[in-house]
């Protein structure tokens, strides 16, 4: 009897485990079998899906808000497929400086203070609201309205006059290059009227009212975002176009470069620098190597002795091997800067002086100066990002060569920003910072780094001088009125501070994206002044 | 004391964890160089604007008073808003969920059946090849960081031998050739449920290399502790009476020894389950799995207080049932165990 319970039991037990093995491995069978088949019809299906227009992306980029107006972030490759400004600002190097988008044409009063844009007709919002110069009055002045993100755009903007349904004027109370402003990727979106007294909880449901080419159909944050194509869009459609795009959330750039060399995405948006060279022997992907807007500075804190003796600043930017950095940091995607101002971005001027490495020069500039015992200075980072992290090492190397010794704190990049912005007491010597402006104009790059700021916000060289305040102030004015001497004004400034050496301008950097071989873009598909930005309708297969 | 009793008393003690847990942490998000309302308004907020974020999200009142708030608003169910993605970390934390459980689910299984079966095989041939075999995996298991094992198979399976994917639940194509309908947000299991075995399928496939690396860890500790448990039990009288009553080996092994086994490897099981739920902080990463472990990992990345505040809470929670469930089962199995 008890033998046979005990064999019963024990019978039980082996099938308990056994059971358990079988089911692991059919698990894993089923899983392979099923993907096998599947992944087997559907190369048939992944190929004809892909060709009739499925867009995949693998990006890093996450959205803030989807709000159009208080968009400031890292989202405008969200919203500027669903969106349109009035103007596009061409890539640099092109003929004219504007594609027209929503406005056909546009014009601006002789004291450049009233522009007129006449608005392109038949165009229809998602929602199927017309698209007029009520419509254009109605979004201004709710971005204005809101004074949230990048509003300040608009500020010189006093009123807006509905002159007819497709013409509209804006007064401003001083004069402004309301053009460059109409092309922004912050705060210049068109959107639908109906969405009148939406709060931005509406807007973050998501919802989403634009002119643009693409609809969007969903959103998960952290997953996957999925749009498609909107019928009625007034730019119509070409075949190979995308009917609709999938963009997958992936921020580690050695997965995204595995998912495009496997082939299961068409655009990769974060490829790491270092796996350029070996990505370019694969000929099953292309390396897309773009000029950007972005650049690297690295403000000194004028207010903490002794960098507030521009001696030791300029000591110090001689001190500093460019070459080496840019080698390093961008591993050469990228050019050595000449002042503040990238040379993709209106107003750069190449004339522009810039320091050169000198090591012999800046030690005796520092002697001079009082400090041939040299002397300690801490410099802030953001670890999250991966120049910064890369450069830091250098610069203290080249800093250690003339007697300073260079102190690496890396943060956060929102802590570094809160430290700059905290108390002086606490306030870093050197803050490394990638800058790119709001809207494509550098007099948002002039204005952010070095006006007069009554808090710091960007300004974390801490200087002020009026002078300098008054001449980018009335160069900006001038741009509309006289553009030459608006150019004059602008690189007296530029000069001005590298004279005083408020910051070492290291580089101008590219960005650098990867693509199947399959996918095709136009010069505006990854527009330098749309930093971050694919504009899928300029692509095709 | 009764089980009721118990349970009441544990639960008490649980208000008691959690209001440590969320005092530490919301002094901690607090105390690092941070200005959530500059998050919240945005890179290029004029100070101004920066100011009223703050106003709207009341930082401009004394600490217990926010915490005060806070919990107030946690206990009603609103955990607060992400600054990140503007939305109810609720909705978030309920979003994300059930993709890690599923991964955590599927690891722990795999780590139970490899690890108990392996610990009562080495038990049993102790000191065969198969012993020390299972010894130098099991090291090599607990000691590898998930980052590192997550590399190696990804370089082996997808780099050299090209048979399986390394990134995404699922591949993209199929996503939209054969839509998910989304009932829990895990993808393979929604699949199931929903017969569509072909989404299922690449699921399945994209979870075996996240299981995998999960599961090393886990694996290697409970094939250890099965096979020291088991040791000890059939070093007792009991079982020796047994051999000597002629009762066979097997019978002996898996009737009696495991069973008294059981209670230290389900101890140490219980634990793994939340161990695992912070493993997948790492592997939904490096696998780009759209789970809770990437949000967690993005909302500390970019100083989402409330966001962080949610996790931290949601793992405190999970914590602290897993371990009263385990307790409670362990009292089952063993008589001896009293609940006090």
């Amino acid at each position: 009897m008890r033998r046979s319970v005990h064999g019963t039991r024990k019978h039980r037990r082996r099938s308990l485990i056994a059971f358990g093995v079988v089911l692991v491995l059919a698990m894993a069978a089923l899983g392979s079998t099923l993907a096998a088949c599947g992944g087997g019809d559907d190369d048939g299906t992944s190929t004809t899906a892909a060709d009739s227009g499925l867009l995949r992306i693998a990006s890093w980029l996450t959205v803030t808000t989807w709000d159009p107006r208080a968009s400031a972030a890292d989202e405008p490759m969200f919203l500027a497929n669903i969106y349109e400004p009035l103007l596009y600002a061409n890539p640099p190097g092109s003929e004219e400086d504007f594609t027209p988008c929503l406005a056909e044409s546009w014009e601006v009063s002789d004291d450049g203070m009233t522009w007129t844009f006449n608005l392109r007709e038949g165009v229809t919002f998602h929602d199927g609201e017309p698209f007029n110069a009520e419509a254009v009055k109605y979004s201004v002045e709710a971005t204005q309205e809101m004074d949230l993100g990048a509003a300040y755009i608009w500020y010189p903007v006093e009123q807006i006059n509905v002159v007819d349904e497709y013409t509209v004027e804006m007064v401003c109370s001083y004069p402004a290059a309301l053009d460059r402003v109409a092309t922004s990727m912050y705060g210049a979106w068109m959107f639908s009227p109906a969405t009148k007294g939406q709060s931005e909880d509406w807007w973050n449901e998501p919802n989403t009212a634009g002119t643009g080419p693409y609809k969007l159909v969903s959103y998960t944050p952290n997953d996957e975002t999925v749009f498609e194509a909107y019928e009625d869009y007034w730019g119509g459609w070409d075949a190979g176009q995308a009917e609709k795009v999938v963009m997958q959330y992936v921020d580690e750039p050695a997965t995204q470069r595995q998912m495009l060399e496997a082939g299961e995405v068409d655009f990769a948006d974060a490829i790491s620098r270092d796996a350029v060279p070996s990505m370019e022997k694969n000929e099953n992907v292309k390396i897309l190597d773009i000029p950007s807007v972005q650049n690297m500075v690295v403000l000194f804190n004028t207010k903490n002795p002794p960098l507030d003796d521009v001696n030791v600043r300029q000591a110090l930017s001689y001190a500093t091997n460019y070459e080496d950095i840019l080698a390093v940091a961008t591993n050469g995607y990228g050019k050595v800067a000449r002042g503040p101002i990238p040379y993709t971005l209106y107003p750069y001027d190449p004339d522009t002086p810039q320091y050169t490495y000198d090591p012999e020069k800046a030690r005796q500039m520092l002697a001079d100066a009082g400090h041939g015992d040299g002397f300690t200075l801490t410099m802030t980072y953001a670890s999250d990002d991966a120049f910064g992290s890369k450069l830091a090492p250098v610069l203290k190397e080249n800093f250690a060569d003339v007697g300073v010794t260079l102190d690496l704190q890396p943060l956060l990049f929102e802590q570094q920003w809160a430290k700059a912005k905290g108390p002086a007491k606490d306030r870093q010597d050197l803050f490394e910072l990638i800058w790119w402006p709001g809207f494509p104009d550098g007099y948002d790059t002039l204005y952010s780094l070095f006006h007069s700021e009554e808090e710091p916000l960007w300004n974390m060289s801490y200087w002020s001088n009026p002078e300098y305040d008054d001449i980018i102030d009335t160069a900006f004015s001038e741009e509309p009125v006289d553009p030459e001497k608006a150019q004059e004004l602008y690189s007296e400034a530029q000069k001005m501070v590298v004279d005083e050496a408020l910051s070492l301008y290291l580089f101008d950097q590219d960005s650098i994206y990867g693509a199947l071989p399959t996918l095709k873009l136009t010069d505006m598909a990854l527009n330098p002044n749309y930093t971050s930005v694919l504009n899928f309708y300029q692509t095709s297969k | 004391m009764t089980v009721r009793r118990y349970l009441i008393r544990r639960l008490a003690l649980m208000v008691l964890v959690l209001f440590g847990v969320t005092v530490v942490t919301f002094l901690l998000v607090r105390v690092v160089p941070n200005d959530p309302a500059a998050i919240y308004a945005g890179p290029r907020a004029r100070p101004e604007q920066i100011q009223e974020a703050r106003r709207i999200l009341g930082l401009d009142r004394p600490l217990y008073v926010q915490y005060g708030i806070y919990i107030s608003d946690l206990v009603q169910g609103d955990w607060g808003t992400s600054l990140r993605t503007r939305r109810p970390v609720l909705d978030d934390l309920l979003a994300f969920l059930p993709y890690s459980l599923q991964l955590v689910f599927l690891s722990l299984l795999v780590s139970i059946i490899v690890g108990v079966s392996l610990g009562a095989l080495t038990a049993y041939k102790k000191g065969g090849w198969i012993d020390n075999g299972t010894r130098v995996l099991a090291i090599g298991g607990v000691s590898m960081p998930s980052f590192v094992l997550a590399i190696l198979l990804q370089i082996l399976f997808f780099r050299i031998l090209g048979v399986l994917p390394v990134s995404n639940d699922i591949d993209i194509t199929i996503s939209q050739t054969h839509p998910i309908t989304e009932i829990t947000g895990a993808t393979a299991f929604d699949a199931l449920i929903t017969g569509n075995f072909t989404a299922f399928g690449s699921a399945m496939e994209h979870l075996i290399l996240p299981v995998l690396t999960l599961a090393a860890f886990s694996t290697g500790v409970i094939t250890r502790m099965t096979r020291s448990a088991m040791l000890e039990s059939l070093g007792q009288d009991y079982i020796r009476m047994a051999k000597a009553m002629g009762v066979p080996k097997r019978t002996i092994v898996l009737r009696y020894a495991l069973k008294n086994a059981m209670a230290p490897v389900l101890t140490i099981a219980g634990l793994e389950v939340a161990f695992l739920l912070v493993g997948t902080f790492f592997v939904e990463r490096i696998f780009a799995l759209p789970g809770l472990g990437t949000y967690a990992t993005t909302s500390m990345l970019s100083l989402d207080y409330p966001a962080i505040m949610g996790i931290t809470v949601l793992m405190a929670l999970f914590y602290v049932f897993i371990n009263l469930i385990v307790d409670l089962i362990i009292a089952k199995l063993d008589p001896r165990v009293v609940l006090s």
